[in-house]
């Protein structure tokens, strides 16, 4: 907890971590108000969490229910989704800044062939958030594959029996067995996940450096800027803060509206 | 005694001796071990070790130990160290910096015997000692006079394929019509290879305020502190830089970013331009890292009379205020000041001298005859003043307010406006 305190503390502060904190009241929120690179910070950030957080808890909870059906070679699939999760995320941003490359990256060489023309993933203001969501998507997919099918697994089977003796069909056992008991599950991802895609920070650093023009300026790299480029810790601070209460905000939505009720 | 006891003895004695004379050895032959830090610059470090090398043999008794890091990471390295009291004993730091650890007091002031202060006004150049100079005293030693722009690096091979000359263009409507035959396009019209590259974050802020400067305008405020950015002169600078991409066609921002700052001459070194806007620094960066390329380095034409321009204090070696071997280190930063020396670091690192003497030394011009076009123009020179805090006033101040006005997104004026409103915003922040 110190360290929460402490940056609380200290947003309320001019400090350039060479001379002591100057205590200087709520300047620093007020100024946050202000700023232009804020909002498009924040922008960038709520958008890039509007985007993939759906896009991931879909696809993932699709393969996951197409892996549950399968039984032969299951452990291969999983393993071969789950592999981009292990990675150094800094080391899968460089290889996508390959991938991504314009004129010669793999996918634009894919482009050319199907006769389309060359897109400039990273260095267009409106390709290159999207571009990102795509790259984390990759290497986030696994994980939530994983937690989906351990959750699909722990559904017990006499529920699907009792709704098939009474007639039920596929769909029918999806959406009144499956979606209702599995809602823990889903809870717990989708706040994991929004909780992460929230202050995702090394793509955007080392693929596109936050531009360009903001698009890609999430609030943790907008913070991470102030507080060791431009030594402005108690803007950071104060930044930080912000996020942290956007996130807290968040959870606690998701926990009033996805929450389960009841047990079994 | 006893035969047995006298052996013993005799043993004890002579062990004792022995480590006594070893104690003596160490302190005769102590050497005291500084710490310098540098960045990871390929030209910088082969320059850095030859002083070092030079220095050793001279003063045995002093070891440096020089560490580099990357150096994109190197100022806050630096500056999270001299913070946490764990930082080295002298570092090589950019001038513009500086001025943060001055009032933090934390650099130490530079003593008479390595450089009296009217030796110091007399023998470096304006720019390299205006962020390092604080009432009546200076800090650290100007390692180089920064010229951030006034040259072009051009490819002769695409010169030779278009039909143009090798030499300097005489005006910038020469510069536009070489550009526009050197620039490739696709099918669709768009830059695929740049005729002149120059969108980055220090070439952009110095085409533009030197502009404004050769067309009759400071870009100060009457309080010299402030900025004025909020004038036609302004606007037409501006526009001039939006119109090399957006009228003209001979620049692609797609091709040249590259998270935001990356130099021309690195799109240049791809082949992906065939003149690229950059300092004579680059000289070195390219002979080191394509030695079989054919390119050249001429000047940036001007508009009136005379080459006006901006330019920061460059990198500077300090001693911090903690070391506990400030003497020590003096004598290195003297080393590196030192005309032979200092001669010898501009060359192989192919950056200007900050010592106005080193300019007129012919062997300088022999060694490194790229040096001739930036050696031209230093008279008219002038530091860009205090900045605050430098990386906001060039990234999120001139480069973004610049790249709006070319991608269209906001008018030359408009961006100028709020360009101005964000420099002195930033003034402020720091005073």
């Amino acid at each position: 907890m110190w360290p929460v305190v402490y940056g609380l503390c200290l947003s309320f502060t001019k400090y350039n971590l060479l001379r002591p904190p100057r205590f200087i009241g709520s300047a620093n929120f007020f100024a946050l108000l202000q700023d232009p690179i804020f909002k498009k910070s924040l922008k960038a950030t709520v958008l890039f969490v509007c985007y993939a957080v759906p896009i991931n808890i879909i696809i993932t909870f699709l393969i996951a229910l197409a892996l549950n059906r399968i039984v032969k070679l299951r452990g291969i699939f999983r393993t071969i989704y789950f592999i981009p999760a292990t990675m150094s995320l800094a080391i899968v941003s460089l290889l996508w800044v390959f991938i991504y490359a314009c004129p010669k990256g793999i996918i634009n060489q894919i482009f050319q062939l199907m006769g389309l023309s060359t897109q400039n993933w990273l260095t267009s203001p409106f390709l290159a958030l999207p571009s990102l969501v795509i790259m984390i998507l990759w290497v986030d997919i696994g994980y939530n594959v994983i937690l989906f099918i351990a959750g699909l697994q722990g559904i017990p089977n006499h529920f699907y029996e009792a709704a098939q003796i009474d007639g039920a069909n596929n769909w029918q056992l999806f959406w009144n067995v499956t979606m209702p008991l599995l809602r823990p599950t889903l809870l717990f991802v989708i706040v994991m996940t929004s909780i992460w895609y929230f202050q995702v920070f090394a793509p955007m650093q080392i693929m596109t450096g936050g531009g360009p023009n903001y698009s890609t300026n999430v609030l943790s790299l907008y913070v991470y800027n102030n507080a060791f480029a431009y030594l402005k810790m108690g803007y950071a601070s104060a930044l930080s803060i912000i996020l942290f209460t956007f996130i807290i905000i968040l959870t606690l939505v998701y926990f009033k509206v996805l929450q389960q009720k009841w047990e079994y | 005694m006893r035969k047995g006891n006298k052996k013993k003895l005799l043993f004890f004695l002579g062990v004792s001796i022995c480590v006594s004379l070893g104690f003596l050895a160490e302190s005769v032959f102590a050497q005291t071990k500084v710490t310098l830090w540098g960045h990871n610059n390929p030209a910088f470090m082969k320059a850095t070790e030859l002083v070092i090398a030079r220095f050793e043999k001279q003063n045995p008794d002093i070891k440096v130990n020089y560490q580099v890091f990357p150096y994109d990471d190197f100022n806050q390295k630096m500056t999270v160290a001299t913070a946490t009291g764990t930082g080295p004993d002298m570092s090589q730091c950019w001038g513009e910096y500086i001025p943060r650890y001055i009032d933090a007091r934390a650099v130490a002031s530079t003593p008479s015997w390595v450089m009296t202060k009217a030796e110091f006004e007399k023998t470096i150049y304006d720019p390299s000692r205006g962020a390092i100079t604080s009432e009546g005293k200076f800090y650290g030693m100007p390692l180089e006079f920064n010229v951030g722009d006034n040259g072009i690096v051009t490819n002769w091979d695409m010169f030779d394929e278009a039909g143009i000359p090798h030499r300097a263009p005489e005006n910038w409507d020469e510069l536009i019509k070489w550009a526009k035959k050197l620039t490739k396009y696709d099918s669709k019209g768009n830059v695929t290879r740049c005729g002149f590259a120059y969108t980055s974050t220090d070439v952009v802020t110095f085409i533009m305020t030197k502009t404004m400067r050769q067309l009759g305008r400071d870009l100060r405020a009457k309080d010299g502190l402030h900025f004025d950015v909020d004038n036609p002169i302004a606007y037409k600078a501006m526009g001039f830089l939006a119109d090399f991409t957006r009228k003209h066609k001979v620049n692609s921002i797609d091709i040249c970013y590259n998270g935001e700052g990356a130099g021309p001459h690195e799109v240049f070194a791809k082949g992906l331009a065939a003149m690229a806007d950059n300092g004579p620094w680059v000289i070195g960066v390219l002979q080191e890292e394509l030695p079989e390329l054919d390119f050249g380095y001429v000047n940036d034409p001007h508009f009136g009379e005379l080459p006006y321009f901006y330019a920061e204090n460059g990198w500077t070696t300090i001693v911090l205020e903690g070391s506990p071997n400030k003497t020590e280190s003096w004598k290195v930063i003297k080393s590196f000041a030192e005309l032979e020396n200092a001669r010898d670091w501009n060359i192989i690192t192919g950056t200007v001298p900050a010592r106005k003497d080193i300019t007129t030394d012919p062997v300088l011009l022999e060694k490194f005859p790229w040096m001739e076009p930036t050696l031209n123009i230093l008279p008219y020179g002038k530091w860009i003043g205090l900045l605050g805090d430098r990386d906001r006033v060039f990234v999120d101040g001139f480069y973004m307010h610049i790249m709006q006005a070319i991608r269209g997104e906001k008018t030359v004026e408009e961006a100028c406006k709020d360009l101005n409103s964000f420099l002195n915003g930033v003034i402020d922040e720091y005073r």
